[in-house]
């Protein structure tokens, strides 16, 4: 029995025994494709396994870099805050300090 | 421990339950990795020669080569029916030591070749199979010589019969094959082995070719 063109591109006819091997060499590559089907899925789900832990340390170091950010930037806002202290004590002193009305009148906060 | 019987995984095969063989196969290639460095010199190699031993092993059960019998499993030899006397996980790893020397073997002696492995005839047994069973022989036959074929013709006869890609496409993804005529010569040229190999069983067993 005489079966035409299994391939499209072969202008061959293809006997009953070169049915059996094309059917073979079917049969082989469908379990050969099934086969890496299974692995590919295999590398994807160790993929979603791994992506919350990624996602947990890349979250901490973040956090960890912005804390350091922070940390960094307090230690000028002290100082800032100490020197507006520093100039404004003497405004304050001679505002509670009985003197000349005319002294008191005089005196203004020296700006930073 | 194996998660599931040998029984199991031939229904599975017998009846193309997909999700019972992906476990079985996990388990197997488990069970491979853990055994294969015993027997294999190249590392390289485990994970090819573990693919085509379970394809191997997968057609066998396909063409009942392998198969159920009183509860038991039972292969065909030499043209008699024989209790399988291991598991199929240590039988996996007996075809997996053979297809490794005949790697070495290639390898040693750098032959590029689009020969087929010459079949071993007192698997089929001498004497002419019973008629009921003749279908069945033919198509372990098939198989054996479609397994024993080179990396080089499975490839182009693969990507011809099942991928249904054009000779100018295969031509395109080989870089071995530097024309078209060529690469015709070697298509007709692996076709012509494999139905010689095929034929001259088929003769010797007195089987309808």
């Amino acid at each position: 029995m005489e079966v035409k063109l299994y391939n499209n591109e072969s202008e061959e006819t293809m006997d009953e025994l070169d049915q059996l091997i094309a059917h073979e060499i079917n049969s082989q590559a469908q379990w050969q494709a099934m086969m890496q089907d299974w692995e590919q899925r295999k590398r994807r789900q160790r993929r979603l396994r791994l992506l919350p832990v990624i996602s947990n340390i890349v979250s901490v170091a973040a956090l960890m870099v912005l804390g350091f950010f922070i940390q960094s930037l307090m230690p000028e806002a002290k100082l800032a805050d100490q020197n507006k202290a520093d100039q404004l004590i003497p405004v304050i002193e001679k505002l509670v300090t009985p003197t000349d009305s005319t002294v008191i009148e005089s005196v203004s906060p020296t700006r930073p | 421990m194996a998660n599931w019987t040998d029984i199991e995984m031939v229904e599975a095969v017998l009846h193309h339950d997909n999700h019972t063989l992906e476990r079985c196969y996990r388990d197997c290639k488990s069970y491979f990795t853990a055994h294969a460095g015993a027997f294999f010199v190249a590392e390289t190699l485990i994970d090819d020669i573990f693919q085509e031993s379970m394809i191997h092993l997968w057609r066998e059960i396909e063409t009942r080569r392998i198969e159920l019998c009183d509860g038991r499993l039972h292969r065909w030899n030499q043209g008699t029916l024989q209790p399988l006397n291991c598991s199929l996980r240590t039988f996996l790893l007996s075809i997996a030591k053979r297809k490794h020397w005949e790697q070495l073997r290639k390898q040693e002696h750098e032959v590029l070749t689009d020969d087929v492995r010459l079949l071993d005839s007192s698997r089929y047994g001498d004497a002419p199979p019973a008629e009921a069973d003749e279908r069945e022989v033919r198509e372990r036959v098939v198989t054996d010589a479609v397994l024993g074929m080179s990396d080089r013709c499975r490839q182009i006869l693969t990507m011809f019969y099942y991928e249904h890609r054009s000779l100018d496409e295969i031509l395109a993804l080989r870089a071995e094959n530097t024309s078209k005529v060529g690469l015709k010569t070697s298509k007709y040229k692996c076709m012509q082995r494999l139905r010689d190999t095929v034929r001259a069983e088929f003769q010797r067993l007195r089987l309808h070719p």
